[in-house]
């Protein structure tokens, strides 16, 4: 596990430049990217998903996991420094070998999905996919790209399973709640 | 306005006072209440406009962030509440258009380009409510909402109505109460005025106003009531005084008729009784100067002569002073009289006296007069007399009689007189000439005064020296 793209000289910086992509990002303008829209996605996600007790108090860092092929890697790794709620985002590759431990949100693609989606079972992580069949086979939320959009399942059991709390405008947005 | 006033009694006046001040005051208190309605209807909006955007803030949000159009629709379309909303508009955090509630309807109103915060708030008699909407401190879009005031004109107009109808109840109710009311101020006044008038036609000085209130009415009665009382007292002493004065007068004119009488009764049997020793005196003069005329020298025959002359003289006195005293009390007979007539045949007798003189003479035609015709003559026989006498040095004399708008006239173009003893003109024994330049016993001008006074008519001279004179006089009726 190695930290990506967060060097401490120009840290200021960055967050502005970061801020105003976000800002960009979150305006979901269809000439853009589907990766960063994509990204943006997630960042929104977690401002509607709510953690343990525990995990929320501790606040400090949100660590956002990416694993698989095409995963966006890039794209999300301009999340970094981003706050929601009292945390920061943090963008961390996962290996094959890597414990899921500190992860708050995984973002698995391609055939990691198989490999990583059971090592989430019962923990407090929000799971997020772009894999069709993501939601069925356990994940929490599944991206789906309808035409130039992008719309989303949600996996209500598996995230009271995880012990996180879905908001209901999410719910309301989401194309489908299983 | 002011005029319109004045011809108001004070009943209507009172009306009219009371029913424009409640009209002020109810036309103040809804222009008042119009206002504060206005003001409190379009708080009411703002406040509904916040409250409805804050509760569809979080979904709009969510849908933004998500890109949610149908959701966003939905959103704009929930916003869009009743009738006073035109159109809601949402767009995302690059100001690009994404939903517009109920597209395609007939109130649709067209959404801004550059909707800004900063704009909110009441422009062009619309509301326009802009809000940013933040997540997580960065702008994710839009809300813009315009609000119609129709609400707010519709319920200003209601107040309007309202406000009229309690013009209208208003008005009756006071002017009904009013009417009840104003009795006990205007009553006594109407009731004061209708004395004051009567005593005004009337001239009953005992009537009384009656009092009915302690206010300033009841002092004004008071006062009215004082002054009558005064004008009474002072009418009365005027009235005895007047009788006093009438008796003192009736007192002094019966003590100068007997005075007058007296007078009169004296003067006439001074002159009667003169006359016998003058003539005695003339008689025996006379008697000497033919008997004795050649016993007595040239000197003595003189002094007869004198003596007979001066006899002679106070003769015509005397027969002067019994026309005056005849004129005074001789009974007036009027008649009218042929005026014309009557100046002729005196002209023709005093001609006749001294018919060497050529004297033109001008008599008006058809003048009349009524007047006693015996005094009258001795009037016009003098004032013709004294024509000839003052135009005996004049070189072409000319006299003319006439009347102007009742005024009758004698001009010549004589002597004249100097005007500053005009005043002694008319009084017995006043002569403005001296007997040397002018005969004359200074009484003819004294009896044809008394004449024309008795007659109860004036008369005035006009005279330039070396000119001539023009008497003027009048004559009652």
């Amino acid at each position: 596990m190695k930290g990506i793209a967060r060097p401490d000289s120009g840290h200021m910086m960055l967050r502005a430049l970061v801020c105003t992509l976000g800002v960009l990002l979150s305006s979901l303008s269809y000439a853009e990217n589907e990766a960063q829209l994509k990204a943006a996605f997630v960042y929104n996600f977690t401002k509607y998903v709510a953690w343990p007790l525990a995990t929320e108090q501790a606040s400090g860092q949100l660590r956002v996991c990416v694993s698989g092929k095409g995963a966006y890697t890039e794209e999300l790794s301009q999340l970094v420094g981003r706050e929601v709620r009292t945390f920061r985002i943090d963008v961390v590759s996962l290996s094959k070998e890597d414990a899921l431990d500190g992860c708050q949100v995984v973002y698995v693609t391609g055939e990691d999905v198989r490999k990583i989606l059971p090592k989430t079972q019962n923990k407090a992580i929000l799971t997020i996919s772009d894999d069709p069949d993501f939601v069925a086979r356990g994940g929490i939320i599944g991206l789906i790209t309808e035409g130039r959009r992008i719309r989303f399942d949600i996996n209500l059991g598996r995230a009271k399973a995880s012990q996180l709390q879905i908001s209901s405008r999410l719910l309301q947005l989401a194309r489908r709640v299983e | 306005m002011s005029a319109l006033m004045r011809a108001l009694s004070i009943k209507q006046k009172l009306t009219m006072v009371m029913l424009l001040t409640i009209f002020a005051g109810v036309v103040l208190i809804g222009v008042f209440f119009m206002g504060y309605e206005r003001v409190q209807t379009r708080e009411q909006l703002v406040h509904e406009i916040a409250v409805i955007t804050k509760v569809a803030y979080s979904q709009v949000t969510a849908a933004l962030e998500f890109d949610d159009l149908n959701t966003l629709q939905e959103s704009a379309n929930s916003l869009d509440f009743d009738y006073t909303i035109d159109v809601v508009c949402i767009y995302d955090g690059e100001l690009d258009l994404k939903a517009r509630s109920f597209p395609g309807t007939a109130r649709a109103i067209p959404c801004p380009d550059n909707p800004h915060a900063d704009t909110t708030g009441f422009v062009n008699s619309k509301y326009q409510h802009i809000e940013d909407v933040f997540s997580e401190s960065v702008r994710v879009g839009t809300i813009f909402i315009s609000a119609n005031m129709d609400y707010v004109n519709s319920q200003i107009q209601r107040y309007f109505y309202m406000m009229l109808t309690a013009l209208g109840i208003v008005s009756i109710v006071s002017l009904l109460v009013a009417m009840v009311l104003q009795k006990a101020v205007t009553d006594p006044i109407s009731e004061l005025a209708v004395t004051a008038a009567s005593i005004a036609t009337e001239r009953d000085f005992s009537l009384r106003a009656n009092k009915t209130s302690d206010d300033e009415i009841g002092q004004m009665v008071d006062a009215f009531n004082a002054m009558l009382v005064a004008i009474e007292q002072r009418d009365q002493e005027l009235r005895s005084h007047k009788a006093e004065l009438e008796s003192k007068v009736e007192e002094r004119t019966s003590e100068l008729k007997a005075a007058n009488q007296e007078l009169e009764a004296f003067s006439y049997s001074v002159s009667h009784d003169l006359r016998s020793p003058l003539r005695a005196i003339d008689g025996f003069s006379q008697a000497l100067m033919e008997d004795y005329s050649q016993d007595l020298d040239a000197t003595a025959l003189g002094y007869l002569e004198r003596v007979r002359m001066a006899s002679q003289r106070m003769g015509v006195l005397i027969d002067s002073m019994l026309w005056l005293s005849r004129v005074t009390r001789q009974e007036i007979v009027a008649r009218t009289v042929d005026f014309t007539l009557m100046c002729e045949e005196v002209v023709k007798d005093v001609r006749e006296r001294d018919p060497n003189r050529n004297i033109q003479v001008t008599v008006q035609r058809g003048m009349t007069m009524r007047c006693d015709s015996r005094l009258m003559r001795i009037v016009i026989t003098n004032l013709v007399d004294n024509a000839f006498k003052y135009t005996q040095k004049v070189e072409q004399p000319e006299v003319v009689i006439g009347c102007k708008e009742g005024v009758y006239y004698i001009q010549d173009n004589g002597a004249g007189f100097d005007m500053r003893y005009v005043d002694k003109l008319f009084g017995a024994f006043q002569r403005l000439h001296s007997k040397d330049e002018f005969e004359g016993t200074g009484v003819g001008l004294a009896t044809v005064a008394r004449v024309v006074h008795r007659h109860g008519g004036d008369i005035w001279a006009e005279s330039v020296v070396d000119r001539g004179t023009t008497f003027y006089f009048t004559v009652a009726g």
